[in-house]
C-alpha cells in the first residue's frame, strides 16, 4: 500500500513534467518510478486512518487560501518597510510555543511563518519556535503567537493530527 | 483578456524581484535583508511562473512552471531559515536603531548571548 | 521582451554589489542565494521567447535542487566566525 502510493505520486508528477503521449515517455517514467519506489518507498509517511478522509484536504485547501492571503499582504508591507526613508524597523527575536507534532506539519508551518507578514523561523526545538521580527509589537509569548500566525497553527492541527 | 492577465501577473512580479533587490541594499543586517528579499523575491517569481502558465495554458511549459512553482515555495524558505540560522550561531549581532531600548532574544543560545553585550 | 531583460540584468547588479561589497560572509551568501532565484526567472523568460520547452527544465531542475548550494555553504559557514 505504502509503496502503491509512493509510485503513482512519482508518475504522476513524471506525467506532469513531460505532458506527452508518447509511448517511449510512459515506459521510461514507469521503470524510473519503479526503481525510486524500490529504493525509497519504506520511508514515506504513510497513515493508514489519515489518507483518506476527504475533510482534511479541504482543510488544507482552507488553509492554502489563508496562506495566500497573508503572503500577498507580507509583500505589500514589506514594500512599504523597504521603501520609506529609514527604515521603520525595530528587529528582535520573540519566542512562541509549538504545539505540532508531525514533521511534515511543523516543515509548512515554519515555511508558512517565513512568508508571513514581518517574521522569519530563526530556530526550531522540540517545543518552541525561535522567530526574527522585523517590528517586534510585543515581547510576551501568548500575544506573540497570536500576532504572528493567527490561526494557521490550530488549522494545520487540524489537517495533520 | 489572456494577454491582459499576462502582462499584469507578469509586470507584478518584476516589480516585487525588483523591490527584494532593493531590499537587499537598503536593510542594515544579515536578517533583514533575509526578510526583505526571500519574501519579495520569492512572490515575484511565483506570479511570474503564473504568468507562464496563463500565456501557454495547459501545455508543457505551463505544467512544468507549476511544478517549478510547488517547490520553490517550500525549498526558498527552506534556504534563507539554514542561512538565518548559521548566521546565528557564527554569532552575528542584531541590528538595533540607535536611541532605542534593546529588545534581547527570549532565550539567547550562549555563543549569540556572550556577542550581543 | 528586451524591456523585461534589462530590468532583470538590473537586478542582478544589484545582489552583485551586494556580493562584492557585503561586510561580512553572511551578506554575500544572501547575495548568492538570491541570484539563484533569478536565474529561474531568465530561464522562464528565454523558454517564453524562443518557445522551446527545455529551458523550462532547466527552471525545474534549478528550483529543486539550487537550494542545495545554499544550504552546503550555510552548514560551512556555521560556528565559525568569518570576519570578511
Amino acid at each position: 500500500m505504502n509503496q502503491l502510493l509512493v509510485f503513482i505520486l512519482l508518475f504522476g508528477i513524471w506525467k506532469l513534467m513531460t505532458w506527452s503521449n508518447d509511448l517511449g515517455s510512459y515506459i521510461a517514467g514507469i521503470l524510473s518510478a519503479l526503481f525510486i519506489t524500490l529504493l525509497y518507498g519504506k520511508e514515506f509517511p504513510y497513515h493508514p486512518k489519515h489518507t483518506f478522509q476527504i475533510r482534511r484536504y479541504i482543510i488544507f485547501i482552507k488553509f492554502l487560501f489563508v496562506f495566500l492571503y497573508q503572503m500577498i499582504k507580507a509583500n505589500f508591507v514589506m514594500a512599504y518597510r523597504i521603501l520609506s526613508p529609514g527604515p521603520p524597523i525595530k528587529p528582535g527575536v520573540v519566542k512562541i510555543s509549538l504545539r505540532l507534532k508531525s514533521p511534515l506539519g511543523r516543515l509548512i508551518l515554519a515555511n508558512a511563518i517565513t512568508l508571513a507578514p514581518g517574521t522569519f523561523t530563526l530556530d526550531i526545538t522540540e517545543d518552541t519556535l525561535l522567530i526574527h521580527w522585523i517590528y517586534v509589537g510585543t515581547t510576551d509569548p501568548v500575544e506573540a503567537e497570536e500576532m504572528i500566525c493567527g490561526n494557521l497553527q490550530s488549522i494545520l492541527k487540524e489537517v495533520f493530527e | 483578456m489572456i494577454d491582459l492577465l499576462f502582462y499584469v501577473l507578469m509586470s507584478i512580479g518584476l516589480c516585487f524581484v525588483f523591490l527584494g533587490c532593493v531590499g537587499l541594499l537598503r536593510m542594515p543586517d544579515v536578517y533583514c535583508r533575509l526578510q526583505a528579499s526571500t519574501k519579495c523575491v520569492t512572490l515575484g517569481t511565483g506570479s511570474i511562473l503564473l504568468a507562464a502558465l496563463a500565456k501557454t495554458g495547459f501545455s508543457a511549459i505551463g505544467m512544468k512552471a507549476l511544478i517549478s512553482l510547488v517547490f520553490l515555495f517550500l525549498n526558498s524558505p527552506t534556504s534563507a531559515h539554514a542561512l538565518a540560522k548559521a548566521a546565528d550561531i557564527s554569532g552575528i549581532k542584531f541590528w538595533e536603531k540607535p536611541g532605542d531600548e534593546k529588545i534581547y532574544p527570549a532565550k539567547p543560545r550562549p555563543t549569540v548571548d556572550s556577542d550581543i553585550e | 521582451m528586451i524591456l523585461l531583460f534589462s530590468f532583470l540584468t538590473l537586478c542582478v547588479a544589484m545582489c552583485v554589489y551586494r556580493i562584492f561589497r557585503g561586510p561580512r560572509a553572511a551578506d554575500r551568501m544572501v547575495g548568492i542565494d538570491i541570484l539563484g532565484i533569478i536565474m529561474i526567472i531568465f530561464c522562464v523568460l528565454l523558454s517564453l521567447s524562443t518557445g522551446s520547452e527545455w529551458y523550462m527544465s532547466i527552471a525545474i531542475a534549478w528550483a529543486i535542487i539550487g537550494f542545495v548550494s545554499t544550504l552546503t555553504l550555510a552548514k560551512f559557514l556555521e560556528g565559525r566566525n568569518l570576519n570578511d
